[in-house]
C-alpha cells in the first residue's frame, strides 16, 4: 500500500525562512499527500505567508504553542482521518527540505517495517555545506548530546543509519505510533522534546534511523525555535530542566525520591563549578531550573505515558547511548572551536624587557635599607608592633567579637584584621616574621607589580622600566616603611595591580574577581584611599558600560569587609572615623601642601631635611633639592597631555590628583587618638596613588615618546633614584622609627608571667603633656598589631568600661585613700607599666605616676625595663578576667563571619584561574586530548 | 600640503603623515587633514588644561586654609579618694660628733624642736621615725611623720601643715632654725650650705613611706658637676633617716646645690648648715627644698635686719665674708643665661633694686647683694631658661651673737593652702602678688580669726601672725609665702609650700 505522508509545517516569527521552506516544500521530488500549516502565534508576517501560499490547510494554534504542542494542536483540528500506512513529516518554518528529501526518507522506511521514525541530516541554514545536527544520543548519565554539531559535511556521517533520536524538525514519523505514544511531552517544550519522543519510540519497541541523504536545512536549536537569540544563561536553564524532567520520568520508581532529593543540592553545586569555570551568567538559569524541576508536576504524567507505551527494557536504549571515551572527544572538539584565539598584543617581556634588572637593582635597595633587620624575629617602633603567635590566635581576632584593648569592648574588627590573619598565616610558624619578610621585599615587590602594570600599557622596555624604578623607590613607601605604617606599604605594593586587574576585568571574569580581592585588601589597609578609588572604579563604569556586569561587583568584597565597622562607626554617629589608619594609633605630623607635593609625608621633605644636616650641608635648602629631583617626572607626566594616548594619561593624572587631594584632605583630618592627641590620617596613602598617577602618566609620555624615550627615561630614572636616597639611607643606619624586636611586646618578666596565666593584664600608664596620664590595659602577653583597633582608637565617648579604667589610672596615679588593690583583682591586673618616654612636657606627670607608684606598699618595683618602668602587684588572686564572646559567640558574629565567607569564597572560586592556557605538546595522540579535559560539563 | 605649516622641521619624505608615525603605535597613522589639525590642537587644549588644573591644584592646597575635622581625646577628671596625708618634719639640729664633740665619725642630735602641726579637719596622728643615723629613732629628736587618716566625706581637699623650730644654743652651735614639714617626693633640689672651712653642710633624708628608698644625690658646686663617690644607691630605710656629710663627698665647696632623686620610697631632704668662724659660733639653719628649677623664681620674706652690725662683721677678717646676703643661682645645660634680678621691697620704708647678671651655666654662682638697707624684701629672678635660685641672709648684733638663714624659692599657692607658724620671736608671714592683679588674702587662724591682706598687683606684703598657730590662706589665685621668725642676732626663715601634689585631680585619656 503506497504510504500517505501528511507534512505539517510549524511557523512562527519565521517570514524570513518561510518562502524559502515553502518552495522547497512545494519541489519535493516525491510531495506530500496533504499539507497542514500551523501558525503558532507569530507577531509578524508569517500568517499570510502561510495563507498566501495556498497550498493546503492553514490553522492557527490560539496562542504560543510548543512545536510539539503546535503539531499536536494541528493533527486535532486539520487532520485527514488516519490509514494504516499514514506518515506525519513534522518541519519547523526553518525546515527547508531538499527536493529528494521525503522520498530519501520514505525509502529509508519502507524497507525496514521496524522504523517508526526517520529522520534527516540538518543542515546549517546559512551553511549549507556543515551539518547542524543529524541524530541525538544521551550519555550514561542521561545528559542529552547531539551526535554531529557544526561539521563540514564530507559524507562521513553517510553511514550511519540507526540513531536513538532525531531532531524534530523534518522528523518523519508513523502517524499511528505518534499518536499512541500521545506525541511530544507537553512538560519539554522545546529541548529534548523530540530526543524523548525518540526514546519512547525505541521503548515501545520501534526503530528510529537517520537518513543521512535527506537534507533539510535548519537555522538553530530546537530552543531557539521562534526566537531571534537565547541568552547562554536562558540556554543553560531549558537544557537543566529538560533534563531534571527526563530523569524523574525516566528513574525507577524507587530511585525518584533520592533523584528529588538530589535535585535542589546538585543545582548548588553545579552553580559553584560555573562560577570556578568564570561562567557566572550561568547560574541563574541553574538555580531556576533546579528549583522547577523541584516542583515539577508533569512528572507523574509522563510517567505513565512511559509505563503505558513501554513494551522493551532500558537495555534497547543502552545500547545507543554515546560510551564516555566519545563524550570526552565531543567536548575536546567543541572547546578546540570555541577557543578564543590568543591576544595578539606582544608587550616588553619580563627577562628582556629589562624588568628582571629593574627588580635586581631595587631589591639591592631593599637589601642595603633593611638588611640588618634579616635576622630579627618581628619588628616594631612607629605603628609596628608584634603579632600573634600562632596563625590560630590571628584568626581568632577576626570578626564581631570581644576586643581585648583597652578595658576591652565588644565589637568588629578591623578590615586589616583579616589581611593581617592571611599574611601571618603564611609564615604561621611565627607570624611576626612575615612582617620582616615584607619589609624585605616590599621594595623589590613593589618594582615587580609596578613593572607588570606599566607593561600592560606598552609596547617597549624603557616605560615599565622607569616605573618600576619609581614606584619602588618611591618617597611615599619609604617613608611608611620606616614609619611602620604597614597599611600604607600593602597599599602601595598592591595599587599597581589593583589598575592591572581592574582594567583587565572588563574582558575577564577571573580578572574581575582579583581586582575584587585586591580592592578588599587595599581598603583594609588604607581605608583613606577608598573614596578616591571607588570614583576611580565608577568612571571605569561608565567607561567600559559593556563590561557593567563584571566591573559591578569589584567592590563587594570589600563592602563585605567593612559591613560591620561601618555598621558600628554610623551607630555612633562617627563616620569619618572609619578612614582611620589601622594599626598601632601613632602621632603623625601633618605636612605642609608643599611638602605633599613633592612626596614627603611630613615637613622633612622626604628625608631630605635631615639627610642634608647628617652631610653637613645644612644651608641647602631641602625642599629645593627634592623638588628639582622631580622636575623630570612632573615634566612628562604632564608632557603626557601633549603627546597621542590621552585616553590613557588624562585618568592617571585624574588618580594623581585624587591621590593628592586624599593626602591633603587626610592631614587635616583628625579621628585616630594616642593618649591625649588626635593624629592625622598617614599621608603615604594619598601620596602613593599621587605617585600611581604620576607614574602612570610618565609611562604614557615615554611610551608616545617612542624610540626617543630613552634619554628622558634615562635622566627619569636616576632623578628617581637620588630622591631616594636620604630615606633609604636612614633605614639603613636604623634612624627610623621601626626597630628590631624579640617578638616581646611587654617586658619579660611579664612575658614569663603570662605563659602561665595568660589572663593575667598589665596597666600601661603613659604620663602626657600637662599632667595627664593615658591609660590602657595589655592582656597576657600584650596587645598585638592584629588586635589593635580603630573602633577604639577613634572612640569619642567614655564607656562605663573607660571610666572605670581612669579611676583606677587616676588614683593610682595619685597618693588616694582608693582600694587599689581590690580593684587590680578585679581586673586581674598583676602588672603597672610606665613607658619610655622621650618628651620632656610629660615629665611632671612622669614624676607624679612613678612617685605614686613608688609610694604604693602593695606594688613591688620590678624596675627599668626595655618597655619601661614596672611595677608589680604580688597580692593578686586568681580569677576571671574580664571577657566576652568569641567570633563565633554571637549570633551577629557568626553571620559576620559566614556573610563573609560565603562572599569571599564565592571571590576565590570566581578568581581562581581555571581556563588552562593551551600549550605546545609533542604528538601523542588522543592522551594530550585527554589530558585537556575538564571534569566540569559543559553548557 | 597643510600640515608644512604645522611641521615645518619635517623632512620633505614624510611630508604628508604625521611626524611621530614611527612612533605612535596607539593611534593610526592618518595623513594630515583638518582632522589632523584638530586632534593636535585638542592635544594642546588637553595639555594647557591639565598644567593649569594642577596649578591651581598646587596653589589650593598651599595657600588655601583647608577646614578640617580634629577628634578631641575623651578624658575624665579623676579626683583621687582622700588619702592619709602625710608630712615630714625634720627634727633636731644634728652634729657630726657626739655631745662632748669627739667622735666625728658619729652622729648625735642637739635637743629637741618645737614641733606644731594641724590639720583641716578629723584627728592627726604624729610619730617620730623609728631609726636614724643620729640614734634619735622613735625619739622626739627624730623627724616626726605627721599625718591625718584618710576622710573619704570630706568633700573638700584635706589641708594638713606643720612647721618646727629649735633655738640651739650649745658649745659651738648658736642660732635659730626653722622649717616648716614636708611632703614626701622622688625628686627635689636643695640649694644652700658650705663645706669650706668652719662650715658643716649636713644631708638629712627621712622617708616615712613603708618601702625603703634608693636615693641618688648630684652635687653642683662652683666649678660645675661634681663628681664624687657614694652619691648613688643610697638606701634610705623604711621609716627610717639618714644623714650625710657633704664635705664626705667633697670639702671646700663654697657654693653647693643637690638634687636628690628617689626610687621606691620617698624621702623629704634637708640641708643643715653650722658656722663657726674661728672661736665664734655663726649660727645653724635647716634649708627646706626650693623650687625645680623654673623660668621664674619668687623668693619671698628676705629680711634684713641689723644690717649694720653685719657690715661691722666684715671687717673682722675673710672668714666673715659670708655673712653679705648672696642670691645662689644655677642653671643646668651650657652657656650664658642672661639673669633679671628684682628685688622688691615689701614697703616704702625701703628701697629695692633690680639688675641683671649674666648667669654662666653649669656652675653655680653666689651673686651679693650689696647696699641693701634694712627692711623686708621680695626676690624675683627672671631667665630665659630654668635655674635654681635661693638667697642667704644673715644678722647679727654688735659684740652678740650672729646667725643666717637660707631662704629657698617659694612654690606658687593657687587657690588656698595652709601654713603653720613654727614657734619663735616675732613670727612674721610675708606674701608676695607676682601677678598684674591685685588680690586679697584671707588669713583664717585655728581659732577662727579672720585677718584679710590686700596685695596690689606686683607687691609684697607682711601679715602679723601669731607663733604656733595654724592659718588657711583662701581669695587669691596665685601668690608666694614665707614665714620669718627673728630676734636680735637670730633669724629663721622657711617657704611656705601648696598643699600635697599626689592629690590634685588627674586628667585620664583613654
Amino acid at each position: 500500500m503506497q504510504p500517505k505522508v501528511t507534512a505539517v509545517l510549524v511557523a512562527r516569527n519565521g517570514d524570513q525562512y518561510l518562502p524559502s521552506t515553502i518552495a522547497a516544500l512545494a519541489a519535493q521530488i516525491r510531495r506530500p499527500d496533504s499539507v497542514i500549516f500551523v501558525d503558532s502565534g507569530s507577531s509578524d508576517t508569517s500568517e499570510r505567508l502561510l495563507s498566501d501560499a495556498a497550498l493546503a490547510q492553514c490553522v492557527t494554534t490560539p496562542g504560543r504553542r510548543s512545536f510539539g504542542g503546535a503539531v499536536a494542536h494541528a493533527l486535532q483540528v486539520a487532520a485527514p482521518p488516519a490509514v494504516d500506512n499514514d506518515w506525519l513529516w513534522l518541519l519547523g518554518h526553518d525546515n527547508a527540505p531538499s527536493p529528494p528529501a521525503l522520498s530519501a526518507l520514505l525509502g529509508a522506511v519502507e524497507v525496514a517495517p521496524s522504523v517508526a521514525v526517520a529522520g534527516p541530516k540538518l543542515m546549517r541554514w546559512d551553511e549549507p555545506g556543515v551539518i547542524s545536527s543529524f541524530g541525538e544520543t544521551l550519555t550514561r548519565f542521561g545528559r542529552s548530546i547531539a551526535v554531529v554539531t557544526d561539521e563540514l559535511d564530507q559524507a562521513q556521517f553517510d553511514i550511519q543509519s540507526d540513531l536513538l533520536g532525531v531532531a524534530a524538525g523534518g522528523m518523519l514519523v508513523r502517524r499511528r505510533v505518534f499518536t499512541e505514544l500521545g506525541g511530544f511531552d507537553p512538560a519539554l517544550p522545546s529541548v529534548d522534546a523530540a530526543l524523548d519522543f525518540c526514546v519512547r519510540v525505541r521503548l515501545a519497541g520501534h526503530r528510529v534511523v537517520g537518513v543521512p541523504s535527506a537534507r533539510v536545512s535548519s537555522a538553530g536549536a530546537a530552543e531557539l525555535f521562534g526566537r531571534r537569540s537565547l541568552s547562554a544563561g536562558s540556554q543553560n536553564r531549558l537544557h537543566r530542566a529538560a533534563q531534571v524532567h527526563r530523569r524523574l520520568a525516566y528513574a525507577p520508581a524507587l530511585a525518584v525520591p533520592l533523584h528529588w532529593l538530589s535535585i535542589v543540592p546538585l543545582a548548588i553545586l553545579r552553580s559553584l563549578g560555573h562560577l570556578a569555570a568564570k561562567r557566572p551568567a550561568l547560574i541563574g538559569g541553574e538555580l531556576a531550573a533546579g528549583i522547577a524541576g523541584a516542583f515539577d508536576t508533569a512528572v507523574p504524567v509522563a510517567r505513565r505515558n512511559l509505563r503505558r507505551t513501554r513494551a522493551l527494557g532500558w537495555r534497547a536504549v543502552d545500547a545507543l547511548r554515546m560510551p564516555w571515551s566519545e563524550v570526552r572527544e565531543h567536548r575536546a572538539h567543541d572547546r578546540a572551536v570555541s577557543a578564543p584565539a590568543a591576544p595578539a598584543r606582544v608587550g616588553p617581556a619580563f627577562f628582556a624587557g629589562g624588568g628582571a634588572w629593574m627588580v635586581l637593582l631595587t631589591a639591592l635597595a631593599g637589601v642595603i635599607a633593611f638588611g640588618r633587620l634579616a635576622n630579627a624575629t618581628a619588628l616594631a617602633g612607629g605603628g609596628l608592633t608584634p603579632l600573634s603567635g600562632n596563625a590560630a590566635e590571628l584568626w581568632s581576632h577576626v570578626g564581631y567579637a570581644w576586643r581585648d584593648i583597652g578595658p576591652g569592648f565588644i565589637g568588629a574588627a578591623d578590615p586589616f584584621s583579616y589581611l593581617l590573619a592571611v599574611i601571618g598565616s603564611i609564615t604561621f610558624w611565627s607570624p611576626s616574621f612575615s612582617i620582616v619578610a615584607l619589609y624585605l621585599v616590599a621594595i623589590p615587590l613593589s618594582a615587580v607589580t609596578a613593572w607588570c602594570c606599566a607593561a600592560r600599557f606598552s609596547a617597549r622596555p624603557w616605560a615599565p622600566a622607569v616605573a618600576a624604578l619609581g614606584w619602588a623607590l618611591a618617597p611615599p613607601l619609604l617613608a611608611s616603611l620606616n614609619g611602620g605604617h604597614l597599611g600604607a606599604v600593602l597599599a602601595h605594593v598592591l595599587l599597581p595591580v589593583l589598575v592591572l586587574a581592574t582594567v583587565n576585568a572588563a574582558r575577564s571574569w577571573s580578572m574581575a574577581a582579583v581586582a575584587g580581592l585586591l580592592f578588599a585588601a587595599v581598603a583594609a589597609s588604607a581605608p583613606v584611599l577608598v573614596p578616591a578609588l571607588t570614583i576611580a572604579w565608577l568612571a571605569w563604569l561608565i567607561a567600559r558600560p559593556k563590561s557593567i556586569l563584571r566591573l559591578i561587583g569589584i567592590p563587594v568584597p570589600a563592602a563585605a569587609l567593612f559591613f560591620p565597622v561601618v555598621m558600628a562607626q554610623f551607630g555612633r554617629g562617627n563616620g569619618v572615623a572609619l578612614f582611620a589608619d589601622p594599626g598601632v594609633p601613632v602621632v603623625n605630623a601633618a605636612p605642609s601642601g608643599w611638602h605633599l607635593l613633592i612626596g614627603s609625608t611630613d615637613a622633612g621633605s622626604a628625608g631630605w631635611n635631615a639627610f642634608l644636616v647628617g652631610i653637613g650641608l645644612s644651608a641647602v635648602p631641602a625642599a629645593a633639592i627634592a623638588a628639582v629631583l622631580l622636575i623630570p617626572l612632573a615634566v612628562l607626566a604632564l608632557l603626557a597631555l601633549f603627546l597621542p594616548g590621552s585616553p590613557r594619561s588624562i585618568p592617571a593624572l585624574l588618580l594623581a590628583l585624587m591621590g593628592f587631594a586624599t593626602a591633603v584632605i587626610g592631614t587635616h583630618v583628625e579621628v585616630s587618638m594616642v593618649g591625649a592627641m588626635a593624629t592625622p590620617i598617614w599621608a603615604g596613602s594619598g601620596l602613593s596613588l599621587y605617585w600611581l598617577g604620576l607614574i602612570g602618566a610618565m609611562v604614557v609620555a615615554l611610551e608616545a615618546l617612542g624610540t626617543r624615550a630613552a634619554l628622558p627615561a634615562i635622566v627619569t630614572g636616576i632623578a628617581l633614584a637620588l630622591v631616594a636616597v636620604p630615606l633609604l639611607s636612614a633605614a639603613a643606619a636604623g634612624a627610623i622609627a621601626v626597630r628590631e624586636t624579640n617578638g616581646r611586646l611587654l617586658p619579660a618578666f611579664v612575658s614569663a608571667e603570662a605563659v602561665t596565666n595568660p589572663t593575667l593584664g598589665t596597666l600601661e600608664l603613659a604620663a602626657q603633656p600637662a599632667g595627664g596620664v593615658a591609660v590602657t590595659v595589655h592582656r597576657g602577653p600584650g596587645t598585638t598589631l592584629d588586635e589593635q583597633s580603630t573602633l577604639d582608637a577613634t572612640d569619642l565617648k567614655t564607656s562605663a568600661a573607660d571610666l572605670r579604667l581612669a579611676t583606677l589610672a587616676g588614683n593610682i596615679s595619685s597618693r588616694s585613700g582608693f582600694d587599689v588593690g581590690s580593684e587590680l583583682n578585679a581586673l586581674q591586673l598583676a602588672f603597672v607599666l610606665v613607658p619610655h618616654s622621650s618628651d620632656s612636657a610629660t615629665g611632671p606627670a612622669r614624676q607624679r605616676i612613678t612617685d605614686a607608684l613608688n609610694g604604693n606598699r602593695i606594688l613591688s618595683p620590678v624596675g627599668d625595663t626595655a618597655n619601661g618602668y614596672l611595677w608589680h602587684y604580688q597580692g593578686i588572686t586568681a580569677g576571671p578576667a574580664p571577657t566576652g564572646p568569641g567570633p563565633f559567640g554571637t549570633p551577629y558574629g557568626i553571620a559576620v563571619l559566614v556573610g563573609q565567607g560565603i562572599v569571599f569564597a564565592l571571590t576565590l572560586l570566581l578568581a581562581i584561574p581555571t581556563t588552562r592556557r593551551r600549550r605546545l605538546r609533542s604528538a601523542r595522540g588522543p592522551r594530550g586530548v585527554v589530558e585537556l579535559s575538564e571534569p566540569e560539563e559543559a553548557p | 600640503m597643510s600640515d608644512q605649516r604645522e611641521l615645518p622641521g619635517e623632512s620633505a619624505p614624510q611630508d604628508d603623515l604625521f611626524p611621530e608615525q614611527e612612533v605612535d603605535v596607539v593611534e593610526p597613522r592618518t595623513p594630515v587633514t583638518v582632522r589632523g589639525v584638530a586632534i593636535v590642537s585638542a592635544r594642546v587644549m588637553t595639555g594647557l588644561i591639565g598644567i593649569g588644573v594642577a596649578a591651581a591644584t598646587i596653589a589650593a592646597s598651599a595657600l588655601l586654609p583647608l577646614p578640617g575635622i580634629h577628634a578631641v581625646p575623651p578624658s575624665t577628671v579623676i579626683t583621687p579618694v582622700p588619702t592619709a596625708q602625710q608630712l615630714v618634719c625634720p627634727g633636731a639640729v644634728v652634729r657630726l660628733s657626739d655631745e662632748t664633740g669627739r667622735g666625728a665619725t658619729t652622729v648625735s642630735a642637739i635637743g629637741k624642736p618645737d614641733t606644731d602641726y594641724r590639720s583641716s579637719a578629723g584627728s592627726i596622728d604624729a610619730t617620730p621615725l623609728t631609726s636614724s643615723d643620729a640614734s634619735t629613732g622613735g625619739s622626739a629628736s627624730a623627724p616626726i611623720v605627721v599625718s591625718t587618716p584618710p576622710d573619704p566625706g570630706a568633700a573638700a581637699q584635706l589641708l594638713l601643715s606643720g612647721a618646727q623650730s629649735q633655738s640651739v644654743k650649745a658649745n659651738d652651735f648658736v642660732g635659730l632654725a626653722a622649717a616648716d614639714c614636708g611632703v614626701a617626693n622622688g625628686d627635689s633640689w636643695l640649694a644652700g650650705g658650705a663645706t669650706t672651712v668652719g662650715r658643716t653642710t649636713l644631708l638629712t633624708l627621712s622617708n616615712p613611706t613603708e618601702v625603703a628608698a634608693t636615693a641618688n644625690i648630684v652635687l653642683y658646686g662652683e666649678t660645675g658637676l661634681i663628681a664624687a663617690p657614694g652619691t648613688s644607691g643610697i638606701i634610705v630605710p623604711a621609716r627610717g633617716q639618714r644623714v650625710l656629710s657633704l664635705a664626705g663627698f667633697r670639702p671646700n665647696i663654697v657654693s653647693p646645690i643637690v638634687h636628690v632623686s628617689s626610687s621606691g620610697g620617698q624621702v623629704v631632704a634637708n640641708l643643715q648648715e653650722s658656722i663657726i668662724r674661728g672661736l665664734d659660733a655663726g649660727g645653724v639653719d635647716i634649708i627646706g627644698p626650693t623650687s625645680a628649677p623654673a623660668a621664674s623664681n619668687v623668693i619671698p620674706g628676705l629680711l634684713v635686719a641689723n644690717s649694720a652690725a653685719v657690715q661691722a662683721l666684715l671687717g673682722r677678717g675673710a672668714d666673715y665674708n659670708d655673712v653679705v646676703p648672696v642670691l645662689r643661682l644655677f642653671a643646668p645645660g651650657t652657656g650664658t643665661v642672661s639673669t633679671t634680678i628684682n628685688v622688691i621691697p615689701e614697703d616704702a620704708t625701703a628701697a629695692g633694686t633690680s639688675f641683671t647678671y649674666q648667669l654662666e651655666a653649669g656652675r653655680v654662682v653666689d651673686v651679693p647683694f650689696s647696699d641693701l638697707g634694712d627692711g623686708n624684701y621680695t626676690v624675683k629672678v627672671i631667665t630665659p631658661v630654668p635655674v635654681i635660685a635661693a638667697v642667704r641672709v644673715s644678722t647679727a648684733v654688735v659684740g652678740g651673737s650672729t646667725d643666717f638663714t637660707w631662704l629657698s624659692a617659694a612654690s606658687e599657692l593657687d587657690d588656698h593652702a595652709q601654713l603653720t607658724v613654727a614657734r619663735g620671736p616675732s613670727p612674721q608671714l610675708h606674701l608676695a602678688n607676682t601677678t598684674t592683679g591685685a588680690t586679697t588674702v584671707t588669713l583664717t587662724a585655728q581659732d577662727g580669726t579672720v585677718t584679710k591682706v590686700a596685695l596690689p598687683a606686683g607687691s609684697s606684703a607682711l601679715a602679723a601672725v601669731r607663733s604656733g598657730v595654724t592659718y588657711q590662706l583662701t581669695g587669691f589665685d596665685s601668690i608666694y609665702a614665707a614665714v620669718t621668725v627673728i630676734a636680735p642676732g637670730l633669724i629663721a626663715r622657711y617657704a611656705v609650700h601648696p598643699p600635697g601634689e599626689g592629690s590634685t585631680p588627674v586628667t585620664v585619656y583613654r
